[in-house]
């Protein structure tokens, strides 16, 4: 006997027009194979249609969303809505360093910063001294352990120096930027490495510092590594998110 | 009272971004994100590969909005590219067998097992179906999440998977009866062999 497939599937959905159904029905009548098919699948039915839809991780699509920015000709690059791109990274970073030479660590950096900004940097070297973040980036993102770790991972490939640490900032607790920077501080414990971007976001719904941080060696040492550290806003006792990535 | 102005449709949104408005992709990315993600995440089963294929599927929209004619929904055409962007991440991670080895072992642990039947209930017992569904042929997969999960209708699956409406309707019947089996949901032969026999007669 051949069985009608195809019509089975809109039987079950109630969506046979009345003649199809009735002769749909006379080989039911005959055939336990399609009745049993039919309960099986209208079991299987009910329980996908209740399955749930699930919150989609806010980086999806920021691939493409920066790769949208960076072709266009008008309107502002998108690529600052999420730091994904290491282009943009390092970009960002000779901007601070050519408009921003004294903030962040005081007079010794001034003079380190200073050539990256007067000189055309010769291409083979990396950016350039990293100032260190002076304002909070504010995104509309819910953050998740995997969107974090990927935040980190986009810092690969990416060749910075980090001048010398620079506490000044964190230290200056009556902005927000050195309150939310003194929070992430706290949080690490001071082991956190050169705070290079500072981002308010949410994680997993609540609203969350993510601080990204480069740590190396030290003593003026290539750094190697970027650290994304995640605390709650103002509980700066706790680690929502803590994870590495080589450079 | 000012009138409530109406969001862009996407079409009006490919328009505003092939002419130099990048927020408008921005906008169309947001807008579907939820959807592509979801899609891609039954498809495939786990997180980490749904969010892969779904970043896969938008930089692929990106690169082909110029060629996205109009007639098909947009919607149509992304679930299209989406379903594509996953078989490449199946197949991809075929070729790295090690690293990820029959499962993760979750329907494993559930603890429900094989259904025992309940006498109460012929269709009681079942299984995760999540789990069950990792376990059903790709081609069944797609056209049950396409239908059942995503509710689309069957003229759509058919401009997404590009077959003809018999297969799609097919595959989907077939898809249901296969998800059923794997979770565990068995009718009672007899019951349906004696009812048969007794129908006949």
């Amino acid at each position: 006997m051949t069985h009608p497939d195809d019509q089975l599937a809109a039987y079950e959905d109630g969506a046979l027009a009345d003649g199809e159904r009735a002769d749909l029905e006379r080989h039911l009548a005959t055939c336990a194979r399609c009745r049993e098919e039919i309960d099986l699948a209208r079991a299987a039915r009910a329980a996908l249609a209740a399955v749930p839809d699930v919150d989609a991780p806010g980086t999806i699509g920021a691939r493409a969303i920066a790769k949208a920015g960076g072709r266009s000709k008008t309107g502002a690059p998108t690529w600052y809505r999420w730091g994904g791109i290491a282009a943009g990274v390092a970009a960002a970073i000779v901007a601070a360093a050519i408009l921003l030479p004294n903030v962040g660590s005081g007079g010794e950096n001034r003079e380190a910063a200073a050539p990256a900004a007067a000189t055309d940097a010769p291409a083979p070297r990396p950016a350039g001294p990293v100032e260190a973040a002076t304002t909070i980036e504010r995104q509309d993102t819910d953050y998740d352990a995997m969107s974090v770790q990927e935040l980190a991972r986009s810092y690969s490939g990416t060749a910075f120096a980090v001048a010398e640490r620079s506490p000044a900032d964190a230290a200056n607790g009556s902005t927000d930027f050195g309150v939310a920077a003194a929070c992430l501080g706290h949080a690490a414990a001071g082991d956190e490495g050169t705070l290079i971007r500072l981002i308010q976001a949410r994680f997993q719904g609540t609203p969350a510092y993510l601080g990204i941080y480069l740590a190396g060696p030290g003593a003026g040492q290539p750094t190697d590594a970027v650290r994304v550290l995640v605390v709650p806003l103002g509980d700066c006792s706790r680690i929502l998110s803590s994870t590495w990535a080589k450079l | 009272m000012p009138a409530v102005e109406s969001p862009p449709s996407d079409d009006e949104l490919i328009r505003r971004f092939l002419s130099g408005d990048t927020d408008a992709f921005t906008t169309l990315v947001d807008r579907h994100r939820r959807r592509v993600y979801n899609v891609c995440l039954r498809l495939l089963g786990n997180a980490e590969d749904a969010a892969d294929a779904a970043q896969d599927t938008f930089v692929s929209v990106l690169t082909k909005l110029d060629r996205f004619r109009g007639d098909a929904a947009f919607t149509t055409w992304l679930h299209r590219i989406a379903v594509n962007a996953c078989y490449d991440v199946t197949r991809s991670r075929r070729r790295q067998p090690m690293l990820r080895l029959a499962g993760d072992g979750s329907d494993q642990v559930d603890g429900s097992g094989p259904a025992v039947p309940d006498p109460a209930d012929e269709l009681a017992g079942t299984r995760d179906v999540l789990a069950a569904l990792r376990e059903i042929p790709e081609e069944f997969r797609v056209a049950v999440v396409l239908a059942d999960i995503q509710d689309l209708p069957y003229d759509e699956i058919v401009k997404i998977l590009d077959v003809p409406i018999g297969t799609v309707k097919s595959r989907v019947h077939r898809g249901r009866v296969a998800l059923a089996r794997a979770m565990g949901v068995e009718r009672r032969e007899p019951d349906a062999t004696s009812r048969a026999s007794q129908e006949q007669t």
